[in-house]
């Protein structure tokens, strides 16, 4: 047991039995199987040997929080006590967390793809070897800091990609690029699948239930409402009463069928009475639009529990306490000129069309819960259920004093009260620019090798000079130096050919009837080989300027396979049919020209680098500080 | 910032300040150094609450013998906004002085706002809070419990009045919020620990009606000193608050109720006789020896007060003939009978005080004297019988407080029984209001015990008015203009619709239906164009009812929905409140939405649209009053005879002043901006468009006016794409921003 006896990492760190305490201070030791405290004093507490089996997860605070915590749990559900180590400074702790972190992984059963969010989110150091699609045993070595979220995102891409898995595999697989590596030049599409995954709100119509018009057929008297499931949801949202007279009735004393019958002619009733036209409904069912006329005038448990929630601002339920003047308190005016004659018992109960539309607007902005999809009415009856009682228990347990309430209401209140053209105005927000260096920032930018033949950099009173210098051709030559015009007709001939060819072969599609010549596999090739190129050329450029040794290998490494890729390419060309090689030969040119030009830089790079190391080693004896010289050629 | 206002130094919170401030304080402190009152007009959006606080806590620093600032508001969550702002104030005052600065500064409210118990502070009213909160702490449940322990008492009452006159709060500012916390946390009632501090705070702040309200002022405010300054801030409906503050109405359920009252006393009365005729007797004796008043009673004992003024309260034994508490419930009796006889009346009658009494007299035999005893004896009785249900004897007290009020006054009253509502007539409800004609009333004694009181708002015009209508003399009496940056406001006149047809809500055109699809095209059309949030703000609830039932059959509704969410003001605040909720919800997270509400509404009164939240307001119709009411037309009459005010002149005014209120909602700063739409031909009148304030007039181009719809859309679009630009506030230079070093260079340099 070698490896068991191998200390870690040992570190100060106090042990807290809770999060209230202070801590005893102590010793932590960190083997690849236990982690070992041990006090200070040793009569204090005992010491504790946890097995690193047992750790599911651990919790870091963060780095602006007061104190560097580091909690091990024994169980996912963080409410669940653990081992909880304070550490003298986030430092120690720092180091701490990647060992933790690699260990707890190492002991855990890997993580399929399927398990989800919960585990997802579960530390910040999770497995990576297990999510690799290739090369498991090979990226064991390294320690990516990868989020298992993300590495699910990186999967999900990939599935859904062929051609972007091809070129994964090609290239991460055969290890000419690293994951992260790979991944780096593809944020937005991670991106872009993270959107997609988190559960964003999808939003409501604003539209009233226009869907409920009844539709006369007009042959006969009859009028039919249609009444999807959505429509169901939207009813029971809406309109509390009706999802409490369902749950009353249904399925027990009436039947599905014909509540909803008993709904649509209480609709159509309301709807020919808010139109006037009292006639015509003399004669229908009463009995169904009692059974939807709300008695119950006072404010329901579910809005007083909302108006608790409602920032003091607006509050004016509020007023009324400090009101001597309502119209039932028999103080003050009832019928001035100015006051309306509140609403009567009659017109009270009745359902305005202001309720409806109130009503609606607040389902709207609430949004439908996320991946919900309602198949019958029982089911959008059982959710619009669940979710008044979540709402319910949120907000009665919000009556006990809501620290996010109060700190929500403080900042309306600040808002509502603050004059923000009296403030001194901020100066716009701007990063300075600053170049350490400008010499070597310039140089790079022109290319080296110029730098280099100008014997060294230039200096500003040689710019000026070269500066005065054209300045004074202009002077003595005059601006007249225009072209002879027979030589500028010439030019203007020449170019106009130029478009005219360009012109007539545009007009035949070459590129694209090049392709549609080609047969479908070598077609595919022909994609596949560009597509690799591309993506080995675009990390390739990425390494230069070369500042590390990390750096230099990648350039090293992709120039090998860049080579490997330029034989393979070639061989593809030679091994094709004839009749299509011209073809495929035309299309690869530009990829060869990008290869080639690659292949020239690195070359240019390569003898530079030597001629650096050589002049550094020259340096180096002389005693003269070499690198900073090295830096600024 | 720190500055000298003519040798006061004046604490401002903020780096800046505009001009319109300056002068502001300035007038402020003339008043206060004239100890005499002020009246003053400054345009919303120009920070007036934080000026007004500034001042006057930094002049209570610079003379400590100053007393307190009563800071008086329309409604609770202004209150909340001036206790923020004084929060503020505070913090910076503190900085800048360390601990000397410290204030106590607390906001007041009803029990029911107040009280943490854990089932009374549930239920529902008002008057139910009152009521449970008196049962558990009136002075004889008390003692009862003290011998019997299953008689249930108020933790946090007894936590408090264990602590007696040691219950005190560190200084600081509390809102209602933060009163409720500290109780929790101290196990003592928050209400009256509110009530005994403010004999202590620097600043009080509560409700008009704790100041001009002789009924509660005599509970609440009896005992504020003399040097004290007094605010009214949002005065513009000041004169009305004045009115109610003096009337009551008495309704056919409210006599039905007043007789069983008056059944249950007597059934209690002859248990008394029973088993405690001392009791009786002893009340008795002290009616005879003097007032019915009781001098000083514990807090928790206190009902509301005589509805009286103060000063008409006669401080005399009470008559004989009502001393005896069977004699007194036999007179209330016949009383009430007579009210019941003339609320039979078919027709509407109207009559001063005088010729009631005088019928009074004659068919009932009550003469005035012993009428205006009424209240004081109830009260006395209720005491003695000690009665805790107030809440069920509220019909009795209200016939009292009837009584006492006729008794008193028999000028500037008016008794108006009406057997219907005009504007429902097939509806029976029969009301016997006594109305205040005079708002100069209720606010005399304010003026006279105060000495200094500042009335302010952002719509006081036209000012003269005001000392007209409450009657008293400002050493002050100021309009303030605006100085803009940019032009913030955009107020515009849209007298016709897309068709060319003049819009308005004038009687004999608001149910066209052409006026009406007219109204909703400038909807839907400023809903595609305007961002965030737009309010409307219609005549009445009932022609917002009808109109919008009009817009959703027209399809109207459909097409604002589109593009905006709607929310609905309806007389059910709680609903409305919720409204308002989601409508800042929906501009708070870029839906954008439309408010509808009513001029005179509870939202017109008090809440601010400001920012995204209203970009712009559109204002259908002139809100004028119902004007066949019998109530207005007896107070127009009484304005015409006493104040030489004319009928017009009063109902435009009024119309001005609401419409100005509703559609000055939408700045609260000057890098705020917002657009006012008049939808109605009649603003296009001199006479009703210079009634509006100063500064809305000024922003009012001619090129603004008479409008048709296309035209106000493209006014609109151009300020909307000209003001999204970004605002360069750096205008110390324009002169609408002062510094610091701007404010000390015309002054001579501190004294002291």
């Amino acid at each position: 047991m070698a490896e068991a006896e191998s200390v870690l990492l040992t570190v100060r760190a106090k042990y807290k039995p809770s999060m209230k305490e202070a801590g005893l201070e102590g010793v932590l030791m960190l083997t690849p199987r236990f982690a070992k405290w041990t006090p200070n004093n040793p009569g204090a507490a005992t010491p504790l040997s946890i097995d690193f089996k047992t750790i599911k997860k651990h919790f870091n605070t963060k780095e602006e929080s007061k104190k560097a915590l580091m909690k091990l749990m024994t169980d996912v559900d963080p409410k669940k006590p653990g081992f909880m180590f304070e550490f003298n400074s986030f430092d120690d702790r720092n180091k701490a967390n990647p060992i933790v972190g690699s260990i707890i992984a190492r002991h855990q059963p890997p993580v399929g793809p399927s398990s989800s969010g919960a585990a997802a989110s579960a530390g910040p150091t999770a497995p990576s070897q297990t999510s690799k699609p290739s090369g498991a045993g090979r990226a064991s070595s390294q320690l990516e800091n990868v989020s298992q979220a993300e590495i699910e995102q990186r999967m999900a891409v990939l599935a859904k990609d062929a051609d972007l898995r091809k070129l994964h595999e090609q290239l991460v697989g055969t290890g000419i690029l690293t994951d992260a590596e790979f991944w780096s030049t593809r944020k937005g599409l991670l991106e872009k699948e993270a959107a997609k995954q988190s559960d964003q709100k999808t939003g409501l119509s604003s539209q009233m239930l226009t869907a409920l018009k009844p539709v006369v057929d007009g042959r006969t008297n009859k009028v039919s409402f249609n009444l999807t499931p959505q429509i169901i949801h939207q009813i029971f949202q809406e309109r509390p009463l009706v999802l409490q007279r369902y749950m009353e009735n249904v399925p027990d004393k009436l039947s599905e069928a014909e509540f909803w019958t008993r709904y649509c002619k209480a609709e159509y009733l309301h709807s020919q009475r808010r139109a006037g036209a009292q006639a015509a409904v003399a004669d229908m069912d009463e009995e169904a639009e009692a059974m939807f006329r709300d008695d119950d005038a006072g404010p329901s448990r579910e809005e007083q529990t909302k108006i608790r929630g409602v920032d003091p601002t607006l509050n004016m339920a509020a007023d009324q306490a400090d009101d001597y003047y309502q119209s039932t308190s028999g103080y003050g005016l009832l019928r001035d000129g100015g006051k309306e004659a509140g609403p009567s018992r009659e017109s009270a109960k009745k359902r305005k069309i202001a309720h409806d539309i109130n009503r609606h607007a607040a389902v709207v902005l609430d949004g439908r819960p996320a991946g919900e999809d309602i198949k019958d009415p029982a089911a959008a009856a059982a959710a619009v259920n669940a979710a008044r009682a979540a709402a319910q228990l949120a907000g009665s347990r919000a009556e006990n004093g809501d620290p996010a309430r109060e700190q929500r209401w403080h900042e309306k209140l600040q808002e509502a009260t603050d004059m923000p053209d009296l403030h001194p105005q901020p100066q716009a927000p701007a990063v300075p620019l600053r170049i350490e260096d400008p010499r070597r920032y310039f140089d790079v930018s022109t290319g080296g090798p110029a730098s280099t033949s100008a014997g060294g950099p230039q200096t500003d009173g040689a710019l000026w000079a070269a500066m005065r210098e054209q300045a004074g051709a202009v002077r003595t030559e005059g601006l007249g130096g225009v072209l002879p015009p027979a030589k500028a007709f010439q030019v203007l001939s020449e170019v106009q050919q130029q478009i005219q060819v360009s012109v007539a072969s545009a007009g035949k599609k070459a590129g694209q009837d090049l392709l549609k010549q080609l047969p479908a596999s070598v077609k595919d090739d022909v994609f596949q080989s560009a597509a690799t190129a591309h993506e080995m050329l675009r990390h390739f450029w990425g390494a230069y300027p070369i500042t590390s040794a990390t750096l230099l290998n990648k350039a090293n490494r992709l120039k090998d396979a860049m080579a490997g890729l330029y034989e393979r390419m070639q061989r593809t060309k030679e091994g094709i049919p004839s009749e299509y090689r011209e073809p495929v030969s035309q299309l690869f040119k530009p990829v060869f020209q990008m290869l080639d030009a690659a292949f020239a830089h690195y070359e240019s790079e390569e003898e530079l680098r030597k001629a650096r190391q050589q002049r550094a080693a020259a340096n180096r004896p002389a005693g003269v500080n070499g690198t900073a010289q090295a830096a600024a050629g | 910032m720190k500055f000298n206002l003519e040798g006061l130094t004046v604490y401002f919170p903020y780096e800046y300040l505009y001009p319109e401030q300056y002068s502001y304080m300035l007038e402020v402190k003339r008043a206060l150094d004239a100890k005499g009152h002020g009246l003053l007009e400054m345009p919303t959006g120009t920070g007036k609450t934080i000026t007004l606080l500034s001042l006057i806590t930094s002049y209570q620093l610079a003379h400590p013998d100053m007393g307190k600032l009563i800071y008086c508001t329309r409604t609770v969550h202004e209150m909340e906004k001036v206790l923020e702002e004084l929060r503020k104030l505070q913090a910076y005052q503190e900085k800048e002085l360390g601990k000397q600065a410290q204030i106590l500064a607390l906001g007041l409210s009803s029990r029911k706002n107040l009280c943490i118990h854990p089932t009374i502070s549930g239920e529902g009213s008002r008057e139910n809070v009152d009521a449970g909160c008196r049962k558990l702490t009136a002075t004889w449940v008390r003692s009862a419990a003290a011998e019997n322990p299953d008689i249930e008492l108020c933790d946090f009452f007894e936590g408090y009045e264990k602590k007696g006159a040691d219950a005190l709060l560190p200084a600081g500012v509390y809102t209602l919020h933060d009163m409720k916390v500290f109780g929790r946390q101290k196990g003592w009632c928050p209400y009256f620990l509110a009530r005994h501090m403010i004999t202590f705070a620097n600043v009080v702040i509560y409700n008009y009606q704790y100041m001009l309200d002789p009924k509660v002022a005599g509970v609440i405010s009896r005992e504020l000193e003399k040097e004290c300054v007094v605010v009214f801030d949002e005065a513009h409906n000041i004169d009305n608050v004045c009115i109610e503050a003096l009337s009551v109405n008495l309704r056919q359920q409210t006599l039905d109720g007043a007789q069983r009252n008056l059944t249950k006393l007597g059934q209690v009365v002859e248990k008394f006789k029973a088993t405690d005729a001392d009791r009786l007797r002893a009340e008795y004796n002290r009616l005879v020896e003097g007032l019915a008043q009781r001098g000083t009673l514990p807090q928790n004992d206190q009902m509301l007060a005589n509805p009286a003024l103060p000063d008409d309260i006669l401080r005399e034994a009470v008559p004989g003939n009502i001393r005896r508490a069977e004699h007194f419930l036999a007179f209330l009796k016949r009383f009430v009978q007579y009210l019941k006889r003339r609320m039979g009346a078919q027709q509407v009658e109207s009559e001063g005080p005088l010729s009631f009494l005088d019928d009074l007299n004659n068919s009932a035999g009550i003469d005035a004297k012993t009428l205006k005893f009424c209240y004081d004896r109830l009260h006395s009785l209720m005491l003695t019988l000690e009665i805790t249900d107030t809440e069920e004897f509220h019909h009795l007290t209200l016939v009292c407080d009837f009584g006492t009020l006729v008794g008193t006054y028999t000028q500037g009253f008016a008794i108006i029984i009406e057997p219907f509502d005009e504007r429902m007539p097939h509806i029976s409800d029969p009301v016997m209001q006594l109305s205040c004609l005079d708002s100069s009333l209720a606010i005399k004694p304010v003026f006279e015990r105060f000495q200094s009181v500042i009335i302010t708002s952002g719509t006081l015009s036209p000012i003269e008015l005001y000392p007209r209508l409450l009657n008293f003399n400002p050493v002050t009496i100021q309009s303030f203009a605006m100085s803009l940056t940019r032009d913030c406001l955009c107020p515009m006149v849209l007298s016709r619709g897309s068709d060319q047809l003049p819009v308005s809500t004038k009687f004999d055109m608001r149910s066209d239906p052409g006026v009406v699809r007219n109204y909703g095209r400038l909807l839907v059309e400023m809903a595609q164009a305007v961002p965030d949030g737009i309010v409307c703000f219609f005549v009445s609830y009932s022609y917002m009812d009808a109109i919008i039932n009009s817009w959703n059959e027209m399809g109207i509704l459909k097409e604002i929905m589109q593009h905006k969410l709607v929310f609905i003001e309806t007389q059910d605040v709680v609903e409305t409140t919720l409204a308002l909720d989601n409508y800042r919800r929906a501009c708070d997270c870029g839906r954008g939405a439309v408010f509808f509400s009513v001029a005179r509404g509870k939202v017109a009164e008090g809440i601010d649209f400001d920012r995204h939240y209203g970009r712009l307001v559109i204002m259908y119709g002139v809100p004028f009053q119902y004007t066949l009411s019998r109530i207005l037309r007896a107070r127009l009459e009484y304005l015409r005879d006493t104040f030489q005010i004319k009928e017009n002149d009063f109902l435009t005014f009024d119309a001005i002043r609401q419409a100005a209120q509703c559609v000055g909602r939408v700045i609260r700063s000057k890098s705020d901006y917002g657009m006012m739409i008049f939808a109605d031909k009649r603003y296009q009148r001199h006479d009703k468009r210079s009634k509006l304030p100063n500064w809305i007039l000024s922003q009012l181009k001619d090129s603004h006016m008479n409008l048709s719809t296309d035209m106000a859309l493209h006014i609109a679009r151009e300020y909307l794409r000209r003001m999204a630009q970004p605002f360069d506030s750096l205008s110390v230079d324009t002169g609408t921003l002062l510094n610091e070093a701007a404010l000390q260079r015309p002054q001579p340099m501190e004294v002291g």
